[in-house]
């Protein structure tokens, strides 16, 4: 059965919001490599959520960074919705949908595969 | 539409008007918010280069055509017009609000017949408090201080809302009132 949030928000939706509240933040690439989805479905989504407000974005070199927009009322409840499923999936789901570590890391600092 | 608008070296303030006019007299009320809000009420010391509206209705219509009775033409998300290259305008997306305030009642005049809607002076400076406090935007408490400095703000509300947006509302709130201070000695008596 698909989930509440999908059904709501759309697959590619959904998870990219669930995407946002783990990782803060999310560029276009490397979302679409972590869920899985088609890179251009991901660009797609986030241009149609900032379009709408619920994203805002910044140019980071060539990368172009969206964040849940702080300053949008409606963001924020949809910020809230995210986070009631978000706290509801197992630690096992959050690892497979948010495999890649993207917290600073020291240049050099050898990394153990998970 | 042919008009006597002076496209190429027009004020935000002053396609404000214009935009907002005809928007209104054809049946769409649009509320001026963002940056060029800042423009207005502090006289042109400050520039946005462009007009952020927001749309009322929850379903409204595209403003494409209305727009195009005026010269301009959709490029992306905005409206551009060939005579006016230094100002273009968006519509962002509604409802109205700031921060966790859904309760927001623009400032309204009636200019020939017509009413234009405008984010208040106190609202205006929690719009820009709240880019300063989430964008981390310099500039944004700049232009706060100019719009509280040149126009009667209420203080009470800036600072309620100051204090549930952040934790650190009572230091912004200070630099808030330290700016103005300047601003305000700056301008004299």
């Amino acid at each position: 059965m698909e989930n509440p949030l999908a059904i709501l928000l759309g697959r590619t939706a959904s998870k990219l919001l669930l995407y946002l509240i783990h990782y803060g933040e999310a560029y276009a690439t490397g979302a679409a490599k972590d869920l899985g989805v088609n890179q251009s479905a991901v660009q797609r989504q986030l241009e149609k959520l900032e379009g709408a407000g619920f994203l805002v974005s910044k140019l980071v070199g060539r990368t172009r960074l969206y964040t849940i927009n702080p300053k949008n009322p409606t963001a924020r409840k949809l910020r809230e919705l995210g986070a009631v499923f978000y706290e509801a999936m197992t630690m096992k789901e959050r690892e497979k949908l948010f495999p890649t570590r993207r917290r600073p890391r020291r240049p050099g600092k050898p990394t153990l595969e998970r | 539409m042919k008009s006597n608008f002076s496209y190429g070296d027009c004020t935000e303030e002053q396609l404000w008007r214009h935009v907002a006019g005809h928007l209104e007299a054809s049946g769409f009320p649009v509320v001026l918010v963002g940056g060029a809000v800042v423009s207005v009420y502090s006289r042109g010391a400050y520039r946005s280069g462009d007009l952020d509206f927001v749309q009322e209705g929850l379903y409204a219509e595209p403003l494409d055509g209305c727009l195009a009775e005026l010269g301009f033409a959709r490029r992306g998300r905005h409206f551009v017009h060939p005579d006016c290259k230094h100002l273009f305008v968006e519509f962002v997306a509604g409802p109205l609000g700031i921060g966790d305030d859904l309760d927001i009642t623009p400032t309204t005049e009636v200019e020939d017949g017509h009413t234009l809607r405008i984010l208040s002076p106190t609202d205006c400076v929690r719009d820009r408090l709240a880019s300063y406090i989430h964008f981390k935007a310099r500039d944004c408490l700049d232009q706060a201080a100019l719009v509280a400095s040149a126009q009667p703000v209420n203080w009470d509300i800036i600072e309620a809302w100051c204090l549930h947006e952040s934790t650190n509302g009572a230091a912004v709130l200070r630099e808030l009132r330290k700016l103005v201070r300047r601003l305000d000695a700056d301008a004299g008596p």
